[in-house]
């Protein structure tokens, strides 16, 4: 299991999301900075702790930059965080 | 299928516009267009449009890694299941025996959904020489694609926008995918400048026999459509030549003859396969 993560672009229509494993606590925190935030934020962070939570993703903190992202890919990018934290390796990625 | 476009599989605004650009069919590429860094971050992006918002009016294509690759297995285990109906690009595709080993991954893949079609495409010297094996490899093979550039690069010469260097290779799979009773797609016009050359490039293809051209520009959409749709004038011919022909045969005339030409089963095909296309 690697410490950090990340997946996206910052680029329209795309969101970037950092992950960081944080130390004694099976909590997700998220961070979150999309110009919908009053809109959908709520939404966003639910899709991003649900599509973790899926990966059994838990104890990090999620930095999000969403750029208008749709939620099917705020959800694969969060899929693709979480896989790349679980790969064996190197200790970032 | 007149105009096969490209789209980036990792850019999700080229992905969520691409069912709205006026193709016949889009091409999501994991491939060349994807670094190989980011192959998962594209190919979970892909899964997560298909699953949730597939194209409605646009014919779906994914073009998968090469065989050979690390990444083309993962492509199918995730993706082919979501292609019930779509088609699968087959890059570099030199011998039959490589669509052989896309099928049977697919048959142990796709047990509880109908697998993907097939569409080869051509960009290698291996290739072109085998295109007829690998267009009458499968069933599920419905057209033959063209890749100009890869095929330059293998040959050791230029791409030029006059295509010189491609006639043999343009008139080897069209007729290969002819004698295998499947489509011809011809390789892209890569100067998105240049819709002059494109238009003329189109009209060449056209009149070699091939049915369609791959696109990798939007703004080329419109100009490859209108290159490889019928004409008015070859619609009413057409026309003319199936009904004169069909009541010929009710008659029970073994053939007939329209403005002087004699029409045989030959030309009454070609004239129902031409509005047949249309009518789809």
């Amino acid at each position: 299991m690697r410490e950090r993560s990340c997946a996206g672009l910052q680029k329209n229509d795309d969101i970037y999301i950092e992950l960081a494993r944080m130390e004694d606590t099976d909590e997700i925190e998220i961070v979150l900075c999309s110009k919908v935030q009053q809109l959908y934020g709520r939404q966003i962070c639910a899709t991003l702790k649900e599509a973790l939570l899926a990966q059994g993703i838990t104890g990090v903190r999620v930095t999000a930059d969403d750029r208008g992202a749709l939620d099917f890919v705020v959800r694969a990018r969060a899929e693709t965080a979480a896989m790349r934290m679980k790969e064996e390796g190197e200790k970032d990625a | 299928m007149r105009s096969l476009l490209f789209i980036p599989g990792n850019s999700p605004g080229m992905l969520i516009k691409s069912d709205f650009l006026g193709a016949d069919m889009v091409i999501f590429d994991l491939e060349d267009a994807v670094a190989p860094t980011e192959k998962d971050a594209a190919r979970r992006l892909l899964y997560h449009l298909l699953g949730a918002m597939p194209p409605a009016r646009t014919r779906t294509a994914v073009r998968i890694n090469c065989i050979g690759s690390p990444y083309w297995q993962d492509d199918l285990r995730l993706l082919a299941p979501l292609l019930a109906g779509g088609h699968l690009v087959v890059p570099k595709a030199g011998q039959a025996s490589d669509i052989h080993t896309i099928e049977t991954a697919l048959d142990k893949i796709c047990t509880e959904t109908a697998p993907p079609r097939l569409l080869p495409l051509i960009e290698t010297a291996a290739g072109i020489e085998n295109a007829g094996s690998i267009a009458a490899a499968s069933e599920r093979v419905d057209a033959l694609l063209l890749g100009g550039e890869d095929l330059a690069s293998d040959l050791g010469c230029h791409r030029t926008a006059q295509g010189e260097e491609l006639r043999y290779a343009r008139y080897r799979i069209v007729n290969a995918a002819a004698a295998a009773g499947v489509d011809a797609i011809d390789t892209p016009f890569t100067d998105t400048t240049d819709e002059a050359g494109l238009v003329q490039d189109a009209a060449f293809a056209r009149s070699l026999g091939f049915n369609g051209k791959l696109v990798i520009h939007p703004g080329q959409v419109h100009a490859v459509n209108a290159a490889f749709a019928p004409s008015s004038d070859e619609l009413d011919a057409a026309r003319e030549i199936v009904g004169t022909y069909d009541a010929a045969m009710a008659r029970g005339l073994g053939a007939v003859a329209l403005h002087g030409k004699m029409i045989d089963m030959p030309i009454y095909r070609r004239a129902q396969k031409l509005l047949s296309e249309v009518a789809k």
